[in-house]
């Protein structure tokens, strides 16, 4: 399995939606909001265009679809063969208004504009209404597997050679309903700060002149996972990309818990990079993982204490643990 | 590995609806001609509309399951699980034997509404002023609920889930076929669940498109549809690994986007148009090549005129193969009609039967597209199963015999 990243986007709590900027300057931290990591949203008006369509969209729709149609500005394919989305939660705020609505209203007033942006599919079926794509178009919500799901079906059709190209897009929201059951659960302890955004990426089936890097492994593992589990998994999977774990320069690290503890067991990488700080925690958080492997690998740099600064890179491995539950590898390498 | 060449074969069914909580009983009801659709006891509303129950309440149906009281399992979990414990059983594979010999095993869940019900009582419960439990909320995502039944069966090498609306369960069918052909996965089960729930029979009231008497897909005087609940399931394997007699190959598939509306069917039926022609195309077969369509046909206006009209255009106006719409006997059961519309045609082929549709009465106007009014014994070679959602989503697998 293998996909080319000829472009891509993302939205997060960092200033990443222009990406020469972000790492153009010195290292942007976010801020935080009583604990939440919102996204930094671009000038929605200047991407979706059309102001009512984007009046009716609820924030999930809005990161999504600005992402996706970045990921696809510039590039030669207006309409990709396919389209992935991933997105655990979908329209967590549409979902919470519909029912409460329902409830407080016995059953009446309810709005189906809420209803509609309440499915897990709608930003999916929204982008393919704006792109007017008839193409494949699916949707992807489970988990921290949402976005690799998305990744796993765009490569094998890729294989299958049925598409050539795909545009695979994550998202999802903080809501504070969500944000208060994890407080009172203890999840936002230890630094853990809740994050929301949207990466989109348009991948190729083979390479063009703009292409910088590919997905080259990719891997879920269901929690619980034990230290030599992980290990085999990096193992095995660096070895099917016919590489070394010797050879992975660049490990980005998206872990819940202690980083510096976990940055010691897993061990791997010439360099390691707690890549959540600049999203915060959220299920397809993977996203912003590839997004920073892609951009790091084109970039040619590497984080120091306040400055990017450059660094010889050919192969990354993007980490990510979901609630000690969902686990997944991404191995990257350049072109 | 590279690909292989062959198809997936299914090797097992499980069925739960309200025509019967396995995959015998629902096939005897479809004999029958015994619709489950009925008054609505599950929980209270002001929408007094017909529905499609299955009659058991989550405790007998965590019962059923195996599974021990006192936990909290959403009802998507519970009908899922219970179907994929009888398409395990029906295909002969014991998971532990399964993984003792090496195999990898996945499962792929669509559902459109994953832990709804849940989510539901902890506002209702904070409304009302009494303790809203956290753990209410914890089984809300759509994924949550295949993880509850991966973990009970055991299943770890891969899961994930679809949530495309009414073409979820359809679109894990498609998944779990590459998945097997790229030996990601030697064992899958691909299905989907879903249950009646305050949430989306709210939805689709606000809509305005719930039938208040049972509803008549295809048929003139059609107003609407009837919602319902339950899981579908298949046991795929690469035909090649499988000795034992099999129900069915999956042939050809395809998933293609409407683009028209956000919740309607373009006129024109673009969108199930393409779906078809492509999953024809994957199967290497011709418009005549196909025997039955179980088609979509949900009884709204809007679904019946588009794929009918889809139906003329790929097939032609005077040679449209047999189809029928099985949702008047299940009501519409959303992510999961995809799984029991599969499975139930796994039976047809297997049967060489073909089950009408009832409560029809009247062709629509200006389309000459009837569907089955009569239970026929008939060679299937090649069937079809529609299945479109809301978002433009909609998908067409083929089976053979």
């Amino acid at each position: 399995m293998k996909a080319f990243i000829e472009n891509s986007s993302c939205i997060s709590a960092s200033p990443t939606f222009d990406a020469d900027v972000f790492f153009g300057e010195s290292i942007a931290t976010p801020l935080a909001n009583e604990g939440k990591l919102n996204a930094q949203d671009p000038d929605y008006k200047s991407i979706i265009t059309d102001a009512g369509k984007r009046r009716r969209m609820g924030h999930l729709i809005k990161m999504g679809i600005s992402s996706s149609l970045s990921a696809l500005k510039g590039t030669n394919y207006a309409k990709p063969d396919a389209i992935m989305t991933a997105t655990a939660m979908g329209g967590l705020e549409d979902t919470e208004k519909f029912l409460r609505c329902i409830i407080d209203n016995d059953e009446q007033l309810a709005n189906p504009s809420n209803f509609i942006q309440s499915t897990g599919n709608t930003f999916g079926g929204q982008t393919g209404l704006l792109l007017q794509h008839h193409g494949h178009n699916v949707t992807y919500a489970h988990g921290g597997f949402s976005f690799e799901s998305a990744l796993i079906d765009a490569m094998l059709q890729m294989a299958d050679d049925e598409i050539e190209t795909a545009l695979v897009t994550a998202a999802d929201e903080i809501t504070a309903t969500e944000y208060e059951v994890m407080r009172k659960m203890g999840f936002w302890r230890n630094g853990r700060m809740m994050g929301e955004g949207s990466q989109a990426f348009l991948l190729t089936s083979s390479p063009n002149e703009k292409t910088k890097a590919a997905i080259i492994g990719l891997k879920t593992l269901k929690g619980p996972l034990s230290v030599s589990d992980l290990s085999n998994a990096i193992q095995d999977l660096t070895h099917k990309a016919g590489y070394d774990t010797e050879d992975i320069d660049l490990m980005l690290l998206g872990v819940d818990c202690d980083y510096e503890a976990e940055k010691t067991i897993i061990g791997y990488g010439k360099h390691q990079i707690n890549y959540k700080k600049w999203c915060g925690q959220f299920a397809t958080a993977s996203g912003f993982g590839l997004w920073m492997a892609n951009e790091l690998l084109s970039r040619q740099i590497i984080p120091s204490a306040e400055e990017w600064e450059a660094a010889h890179l050919k192969l990354a491995m993007v980490y990510t643990e979901y609630r000690q539950n969902d686990y997944s590898l991404m191995l990257v390498a350049t072109v | 590995m590279r690909a292989t060449s062959g198809k997936s074969a299914v090797t097992g069914i499980g069925i739960i609806s309200c025509i019967g909580q396995n995959a015998e009983e629902n096939w005897k009801s479809l004999l029958a001609k015994k619709t489950g659709i009925g008054s609505l006891r599950l929980f209270s509303s002001r929408h007094q509309v017909p529905v499609g129950e299955i009659g058991l309440s989550n405790e007998q149906l965590a019962e059923k399951a195996g599974l021990p009281a006192g936990k909290t399992y959403s009802r998507t979990a519970l009908l899922g699980l219970i179907a994929c414990q009888e398409a395990l059983a029906d295909a002969g594979i014991d998971i532990s034997e399964a993984k003792k010999a090496g195999k990898k095993i996945g499962i792929i869940n669509g559902t459109s509404i994953g832990g709804m019900d849940l989510s539901e009582n902890y506002f209702a419960n904070q409304k009302a002023g009494k303790r809203a439990r956290l753990r209410d909320l914890f089984e809300h995502d759509c994924g949550a609920s295949t993880m509850r039944i991966a973990d009970h069966l055991g299943i770890k090498d891969f899961m994930t889930t679809i949530s495309t609306a009414c073409s979820s369960a359809a679109n894990a069918i498609m998944l779990g076929d590459r998945m097997l052909r790229h030996h990601e996965l030697d064992i899958v089960l691909v299905g989907g669940s879903d249950p009646l729930c305050k949430f989306t029979l709210n939805g689709f009231h606000s809509l305005g498109i719930l039938d208040t008497e049972l509803c008549r897909p295809f048929d003139a005087t059609r107003t609407g549809l009837n919602l319902g609940e339950g899981a579908g399931f298949l046991v795929l394997q690469r035909e090649e690994d499988t000795a034992q007699k099999t129900y069915c190959r999956l042939l050809g598939y395809a998933n293609a986007n409407d683009a028209f509306h956000q919740t309607a069917t373009s006129e024109d039926g673009e969108g199930p148009y393409l779906a078809m022609k492509r999953a024809l195309d994957k199967a290497g077969l011709q418009p005549g090549d196909i025997d039955y369509i179980n088609a979509h046909g949900t009884g709204t206006g809007n679904n019946d005129q588009s794929e009918a009209t889809a139906f003329v255009r790929l097939f032609g106006e005077h040679s449209i193969p047999r189809f029928s719409s099985t949702k008047v006997y299940t009501g519409h059961t959303l992510g999961a009609c995809g799984g029991i519309e599969a499975a139930y045609c796994a039976l047809m082929i297997k049967n060489g039967t073909i089950v009408p549709t009832y409560n029809h009465t009247q062709t629509m106007e200006g389309l000459d597209a009837t569907p089955e009014t009569q239970t026929t014994a008939a060679t299937l070679k090649n069937v079809m199963s529609n299945s479109f959602g809301f978002g433009g989503n909609v998908s067409s697998l083929v089976f053979g015999e």
